[in-house]
């Protein structure tokens, strides 16, 4: 228990340094959204570990605290230093409490009210109305449990509340000893988190009755704002419950009362009831069960009164009560402290040994599963009967040749079990207790000095900007290395030695293979699996396609793959907006994908493949596709295209005017997806990131993006040109070849500047123009710089041809980020910075 | 599925979203005499069932669902208690 | 000697479940994911698999199918654990062939008498 506790620490201490550290630069330099995104992400990793261990204080305080984050980052809540203060305290404490943990000084106990008063304090940024309001009940002092036989007095009042006769409803349904009493007060603004309090609450584990206040609403109300007040009655345990209600935390109260003192508290209504009865059947069978425990007849009794006529309320309840098998020694008790305790008994017997031929904990509810699958519609022999058997065979220690006689035994031995004292319920209450003296020995074990050696590690923590930096000297060395067989050349043409040259070049085939090494290997430092940015996705899905209704699940491949740290976020923009409009307007709903004959179940594949220096990733869907049609329409009518282009074009050039800017199909702006953003953006952003997308679909079958990205920020070969005497760079990729024309050798056709080079017609950019600078007129001749794309040949008209380098092109950041017409820059030796030009995005300015 | 009006009474069916309520709420305040036809509703999203529970509109065909027992219970009584069974 | 299969893809929950399930007379693998647990079993002899549903590769109810579907596995008891709670999650769950569904987290006993039971002994 030690070493997992001490891992768990070890790795929410760090979670819990990096969002302080957040959390401070917040208060010196603003909020900004990627600081309060790192911080919910650690408070939200921190409270999910933390809910493997007991520690529920803290988990619930960093529940709280997430919340409040998750509200900043959905600008629901203004960021202010009071928060940022109040996170702080937050943190400060869940700190102390690691502390504690570590000694083995922690003391649950106390940590309830700091747990509660913070968490308040928090939430009451969220919705200052639920400022003073709900809480789970925290201290069990304050709770009924087995050593008292009375309920609360809040308890006792809610149950009235609701009505006069609850409490013996209650106590006649139920079967364990958890209960409870729920007032869940839903926000007014909660739909707009998503919410849907009226479900949430008919889905409670062990519901028996509820309330839902709903006050009358007048003609101009706000139907968007939830009014309701619901009030419920069940039998779970208080985990199962806090857990389903889990994403409500803050909006209801919970009571929790004892079978036991439920029953105290109808001693006298029971009592009563049957003396008005005055029967004389049910008296002496009653008498009979107070003496002798035996409660057949009056069980027997008690239902044939209940069957022959219809009762009012009390009477009904109570004759229910008495029809079912309970233990009725509390009409004899005067409310003693620590009676007959039912519960300790009975689960003292039921955690060690079964008692007589009774079954072990959770035996019963095994079996009965196994009876519930052989007895389904979709039973199948063949695939389930041998596990069912092997399982049942090891509980009930038999063999069964087939299903009759495997049913037989079940039943049988759940009968022998419904005359046995322990119920699961209490058996669920010994292994709590039994939950925290473990947290004891964790304890003990704790306060050794576990800590003493923290197992040699074979990973490095690095600060990123170290490598950055290590990243910027390489590059320059890169540059540096560039001149030496220049100075090479001088050495023999001017210095006269050529002996002295050869050593220089031998000596610079050295250091350039070294210096390439050198950059692979800081490359390969920065290199992450894809995994980490994928690995946030299916929850991503599960939530929205819940959201939707829809049902859908993502298969991911190639996790794998490897991307440079710094531009795999720029992968995760465009994929999660392709996600969610595959999510969106993909795939379609359950039933409308069930009429069109396919599986319920949309998919999504998400495939990433590495490919030389680059990366595929691939997002299928099996959804309804993208209408060649409708996009056709729409384009023509937002004016991307013609009506000549709408007779003209054919369905694949169609389907990729998504990618033109300023289209939007969806006609609602889906707030799941965003902006409703649209796949120009898409593309800008792939574009960026110095990558391509394409995208096929077919109507009814699917749609599939392809994104092609480059890998890491490698060694690009860049040419170098003047324009208005600035330096720029075309990655040499691209480059066909430089020609140098007069200007009569330029033609203008249909508006547009033409070249002619060996038949082949090239239109022409003039640069100047597509980067914003003053037009050079009167020239003679021109530079022309000749590109080829996946749409042709190209020529930009330059000013001046410089040579060919190497250099490690960096992405856009800052200011510069907005200019879709570069796609990096680059670093030069003698400290200036080129500017790496985007030729798809300058073509399609000028052309 | 959305909702469908007809003169005098809403039909609605399989399961009704956040957004039907707006819709539905004018449509019941501006005709108190109108009526829902709950025949083939599964389930709806609370803001839904708010409106039926606070404009408690007459229901011409009750659902088919069990799983609305509540509902109908509700809107029958003067309570808007229920006991599951 | 019992063997158990533990296939869940975070570490951490691994180590948790190994350390409730381990005992003298019982091994315990463990599996990253639906894929790897396959390769595992296949020559293996598996008495009991506890299956994680959210997995990358292969999630936990293609793993049961796949389970189901195999000649040699198709006797194991499996027991799904996982972080959803709503009924037709378990639903699920029972179609794809596991015998069982649990919820994280796991009450610790739970989990252990559950595992006890399923294995036959104490």
């Amino acid at each position: 228990m030690s070493e997992l506790l001490d891992v768990f620490i070890g790795e929410s201490r760090e979670n819990l340094e990096s969002a302080s550290q957040e959390l401070v630069e917040i208060q010196t330099s603003g909020p900004s959204s990627d600081k309060v995104d790192k911080i919910f992400r650690d408070l939200h990793t921190i409270k999910g570990s933390s809910d493997l261990f007991d520690i529920k204080p803290l988990t619930r305080l960093a529940h709280a605290a997430e919340d409040l984050l998750d509200s900043v980052r959905a600008k629901e809540v203004d960021y202010n230093d009071e928060i940022g203060d109040l996170l702080l305290e937050a943190l400060d404490q869940i700190s102390m409490w690691f502390d504690e943990l570590e000694n083995g000084t922690q003391n649950l106990a106390e940590w309830q009210p700091i747990s509660t008063d913070l968490s308040a304090q928090l939430r009451a940024f969220i919705d200052p109305s639920q400022a003073d309001a709900s809480t789970t009940e925290q201290t069990p002092a304050a709770q009924a449990d087995s050593s008292t036989n009375e309920i609360a007095d809040s308890v006792a009042t809610a149950l009235d509340a609701f009505d006069d006769n609850a409490d013996i409803a209650l106590l006649s349904k139920s079967a364990s000893s958890d209960l409870y009493v729920m007032e869940y007060t839903p926000d007014e603004g909660c739909f707009f988190r998503g919410e849907d309090p009226v479900n949430v609450a008919l889905a409670l584990p062990g519901l028996h009755a509820f309330e839902i206040n709903a006050p009358a609403m007048a003609a101009d109300a706000d139907v968007y704002q939830c009014v309701l007040k619901i009030t419920a009655l069940g039998e779970a345990s208080e985990d199962t419950v806090v857990t389903h209600m889990a994403y409500y935390e803050g909006q209801y109260t919970l009571h929790k009362l004892t079978q036991q003192a439920l029953k105290y508290r109808c001693k006298d209504k029971i009592l009563d009831s049957v003396a008005q009865l005055n029967d004389e059947a049910l008296n002496d069978a009653l008498k009979t069960a107070r003496e002798t425990g035996d409660t057949n007849m009056l069980q027997s009794t008690a239902g044939l009164l209940l069957a022959s006529q219809t009762h009012p309320m009390p009477t009904k309840a109570v004759l229910s009560f008495l029809s079912s098998d309970n233990d009725l020694t509390f009409l004899d008790d005067d409310k003693q402290l620590g009676g007959p305790d039912d519960s300790a008994d009975d689960s003292a017997s039921g955690a060690d040994e079964p008692s007589k031929e009774g079954l072990l904990p959770h035996e019963k509810e095994l079996l009965t599963q196994q009876l519930a699958l052989i007895s389904s519609e979709g039973y199948s022999a063949e695939f389930m009967f041998p596990s069912i058997s092997m399982l049942v065979g090891n509980v009930l220690k038999q063999t069964f040749s087939d299903e009759a006689e495997l049913i037989s035994a079940i039943n049988a031995a759940l009968e022998d079990v419904q005359n046995d004292i322990p119920e699961i319920q209490d058996v669920v209450e010994t292994t709590n207790a039994i939950n925290e003296s473990e947290m004891q020995t964790a304890e003990d074990e704790a306060s050794q000095p576990a800590k003493a050696e923290r197992q040699a590690v074979k990973m490095l923590k690095v600060d990123q900007s170290k490598i950055d930096y290590l990243m910027d000297i390489v590059g320059e060395l890169t540059v540096a290395k560039n001149s030496l067989p220049y100075l090479a050349k001088q050495a023999e043409e001017e210095g006269g030695s050529k002996k002295l040259s050869k050593q220089i070049k031998a000596h610079f085939s050295i250091v350039n293979r070294l210096t390439e090494s050198l950059q692979s290997a800081v490359l390969q430092i920065r290199m992450v699996p894809v995994s980490h940015v994928f690995q946030r996705y299916p929850r991503l899905v599960r939530d929205l396609s819940r959201k939707l209704d829809k049902k859908i699940e993502l298969c991911m491949q190639g996790e794998d793959t490897e991307f440079d740290k710094n531009l795999i976020e720029s992968l995760s923009e465009p994929l999660i907006h392709l996600l969610r409009n595959s999510i969106d307007h993909g795939i379609e709903s359950p039933e409308d994908r069930i009429e069109a004959g396919k599986p319920e179940t949309g998919r999504i594949d998400l495939i990433a493949t590495p490919l030389d220096d680059s990366v595929i990733i691939e997002i299928r869907d099996d959804g309804k596709g993208i209408d060649p049609h409708k996009i056709k329409l729409l384009a023509f009518q937002k004016g991307v295209i013609t009506e000549s282009q709408l007779e003209s074009i054919d369905d694949n050039e169609a389907l990729q005017l998504i990618f033109a800017a300023g289209f939007s199909t969806s006609e609602q702006v889906s707030d799941l997806s965003g902006r409703g953003v649209g796949m120009d953006a898409v593309k800008t952003m792939v574009s960026q990131a110095g990558g391509s997308i394409e995208m096929q679909s077919e109507v009814g079958v699917g749609s599939t993006f392809k994104l092609l990205l480059p890998q890491t920020m490698s060694v690009n070969r860049v040419m170098m040109f003047e324009v208005n005497d600035q330096m720029f760079g075309v990655s040499m990729d691209a480059v066909v070849e430089t020609v140098k024309v007069p200007t009569q050798d330029i033609q203008r056709i249909r508006n547009e500047n033409v070249l002619v080079i060996r038949d082949k017609l090239i239109p022409l950019c003039n640069l100047r123009d597509a980067l914003g600078f003053e037009p050079d007129g009167g020239k003679e001749e021109h530079s022309i710089l000749v590109v080829s794309t996946p749409q042709g040949e190209f020529g930009l008209i330059i000013d001046k041809f410089h040579e060919g380098i190497d250099v490690i092109q960096k992405p856009l950041e800052g200011v510069l980020a907005g200019y879709s017409h570069f796609s990096g820059t680059a670093l030069l030796g003698d400290g200036r910075v080129l500017l790496i030009i985007n030729v798809q995005e300058v073509l399609s300015t000028c052309l | 599925m959305p909702i469908t009006y007809k003169k005098k009474v809403a039909v609605l069916t399989g399961h009704c979203e956040i957004e039907e309520a707006e819709t539905l709420f004018s449509w019941l305040t501006e005709d108190t005499s109108r009526q829902l036809n709950l025949k083939t509703l599964t389930t709806a999203h609370t803001a839904v069932f708010q409106v039926l529970l606070c404009l408690r509109p007459k229901v011409s065909v009750q659902p088919e669902s069990s799983e609305l027992y509540w509902i109908v219970e509700m809107l029958q009584s003067d309570n808007n208690k229920v006991w599951c069974e | 000697m019992k063997t158990v299969m533990i296939v869940d893809d975070a570490s951490t929950v691994r180590m948790f479940h190994k350390m409730l399930v381990s005992s003298d007379d019982r091994v315990v693998e463990e599996a990253e994911n639906g894929v790897e647990a396959l390769e595992k079993a296949i020559g293996t002899h598996i008495d009991l698999f506890l299956v994680d549903v959210n997995m990358p590769k292969m999630d936990g109810y293609r793993l049961c199918k796949e389970i189901r579907q195999n000649e040699l596995l198709r006797a194991v008891p499996i027991i799904m654990i996982s972080t959803e709670s709503a009924t037709q999650d378990a639903q699920r769950a029972y179609q794809c062939g596991a015998n069982f569904y649990m919820t994280k987290p796991v009450n610790a006993d739970s989990l252990k008498s559950v595992v006890s039971a399923v294995l036959g002994g104490s």
